[in-house]
């Protein structure tokens, strides 16, 4: 049994992030909270790959991806029923149709944001 | 109405001549010489006007073209010069124009001023010729007769007052015309203000952006830093140093607002402390070559993290081993982007052990690098001095504001 409102650790989860220290620390910090991360893309071909193979339990993903926006991403994760949230320096105001109601972590965040986001995910 | 009217219509409605009728006449044209903004207007209104308040057989309106006399309209009952263009200095026109002051001729071949071979087809004996323009006239009103006569001072007079109007609703239009430009000038200088302004306002909320992915940056890079060291002193080491690097990179990336950097400066950010000793610790070596935004932060942490390894533990760490960089760009067959190879090697050094744990250096070296910049690296741990190969795909610079963009 896990605590009411705290996801089990172990989740699977796909990093899309192109800022490698960004990304670095992402997977640092799930690895703290007890998940796996199982692939992380920087770029918008890779991370369309890796949404549609990986055996994932659920998705980070970075709005920008060296000037091209991870939508398609969100696309291929949503068609999957792969559930996701954003994670951007704009918050919520640079998520377009029809992902605007998808959870949104701001940038920069700190490990119990980012717990606190996991959650929220998995309620 | 009967005046004020400007188009060409209220020119054909004007009276026919008619005997004791000349201050209507003359108060008629100067109304609608007032209204028009025309220059064409003003001559075809002096044209059809000059004739009945002068009760003259024929009139010309000839205006000057630089060192000619140009006759340009008449309203005559027999032709005379309507289209010829005279030399100013021998014609009447030109006369009256360069001596700003009215030729009243009563015959014209007792006149010197005249030419008279070119009045001898005409019907014409006496004549007024009035210039038009006070300080540089540039037009004259000709007026013609068929016979010998003594003109009155009238009609002298009501000649020189149609000249003045016309020349003022000349001068009118110049000013109208100048002032309407003005006003254009000033409608397109506020067009270009608002929209510098509306450039401004991308451009902040580009900065904001920028800032805000720099702080997540230099967050990652804190956390990674503490993480990675074995005393807060080491990690503010370890941090500043990053910082550092990520500050030199954004002062190369500055000089070109963020569109692309060169390699050799971005170098020089990462690693310039040892490229100043002499002899330099570190030696480069590579063509000009000119890089992403990301590319060039991504490579400055890289070369940052190596040096800062060199100092700790590899041929920079005692007083005689150097580092050698070396980059060069393989031009790929098709137009897609070029291979970038960066070997960094280092000689003179104590004998190399591969490390048991990699820090995040290396760490950024392995993961982050071949992410980021799509290319590979391979770290050997030589017992002679470590040799690091970078290989990079070099896509051509984004568009400005592409990266900023976060």
């Amino acid at each position: 049994m896990t605590a009411p409102g705290a996801i089990a650790a172990g989740r699977r989860i796909i990093v899309v992030e192109d800022e490698m220290m960004i990304a670095m620390l992402l997977e640092d910090m799930l690895a703290d909270l007890g998940h796996t991360v199982v692939g992380v893309a920087g770029r918008l071909d890779s991370a369309l790959d890796l949404a549609r193979t990986a055996e994932a339990d659920l998705a980070i993903l970075d709005v920008n991806l060296s000037g091209e926006a991870s939508f398609p991403v969100a696309q291929v994760l949503s068609d999957r029923g792969l559930p996701f949230m954003f994670a951007t320096g704009y918050g919520a105001l640079g998520i377009e149709a029809p992902f605007q109601s998808a959870l949104t972590l701001k940038k920069p965040f700190v490990l119990s944001d980012l717990s606190k986001a996991l959650d929220s995910l998995a309620a | 109405m009967a005046y004020g009217g400007r188009s060409p219509d209220r020119v054909d409605t004007m009276a026919p001549p008619e005997a004791g009728a000349d201050f209507e006449r003359l108060a008629h044209a100067i109304e609608l010489l007032s209204a028009t903004r025309n220059p064409a207007e003003v001559i075809e209104i002096v044209r059809r006007s000059a004739r009945g308040l002068s009760g003259a057989r024929g009139v010309a309106v000839v205006l000057r073209d630089e060192d000619r006399c140009h006759y340009l309209a008449e309203d005559s009952d027999a032709p005379l010069w309507a289209g010829q263009k005279f030399p100013v200095t021998a014609c009447i026109s030109g006369w009256t124009m360069l001596n700003r002051r009215a030729a009243v001729v009563p015959d014209i071949f007792a006149d010197p001023r005249i030419p008279h071979d070119a009045y001898r087809p005409t019907y014409v004996r006496s004549l007024i010729m009035t210039p038009v323009g006070d300080e540089a006239p540039f037009a004259a009103i000709g007026a013609y007769w068929d016979e010998v006569r003594e003109h009155s001072p009238e009609v002298v007079n009501v000649l020189a007052a149609l000249a003045r109007s016309a020349a003022t609703a000349f001068k009118n239009i110049q000013l109208y015309n100048s002032l309407r430009q003005e006003a254009e000038r000033y409608d397109e200088l506020y067009r270009q203000a608002l929209q510098s302004e509306r450039r401004l306002q991308v451009m902040v909320n580009e900065l904001n952006h920028r800032v805000k992915n720099s702080l997540a940056m230099v967050q990652a890079i804190a956390a990674q830093s503490f993480r990675a060291a074995g005393s807060a002193t080491q990690a503010q080491e370890a941090l500043s140093g990053r910082i550092q690097a990520l500050a030199a990179a954004h002062d190369v990336l500055n000089e070109t607002r963020w569109e692309d950097a060169d390699l050799h400066e971005i170098v020089q950010g990462a690693v310039g402390p040892y490229l100043g000793e002499s002899p330099p610790r570190i030696t480069m070596q590579g063509p000009p070559l000119r890089i992403s935004p990301k590319a060039a932060i991504c490579l400055s942490m890289t070369l940052h993290e190596l040096a800062t390894n060199a100092v700790k533990y590899g041929s920079l760490s005692n007083d005689r081993g150097t580092v050698k960089l070396v980059w060069a760009l393989c031009p790929n067959d098709d137009a897609g982007p070029q291979t970038l190879t960066l070997d960094w090697t280092e000689t003179g050094g104590p004998p190399v052990n591969t490390p048991e744990r990699s820090g995040f250096g290396m760490r950024l070296l392995r993961r982050g690098l071949p992410a980021d910049l799509n290319g590979t690296v391979d770290i050997a741990f030589a017992l002679a001095g470590l040799t690091c190969r970078i290989t990079a795909q070099i896509d051509a610079p984004p568009p400005m504001g592409a990266e900023a963009w976060r």
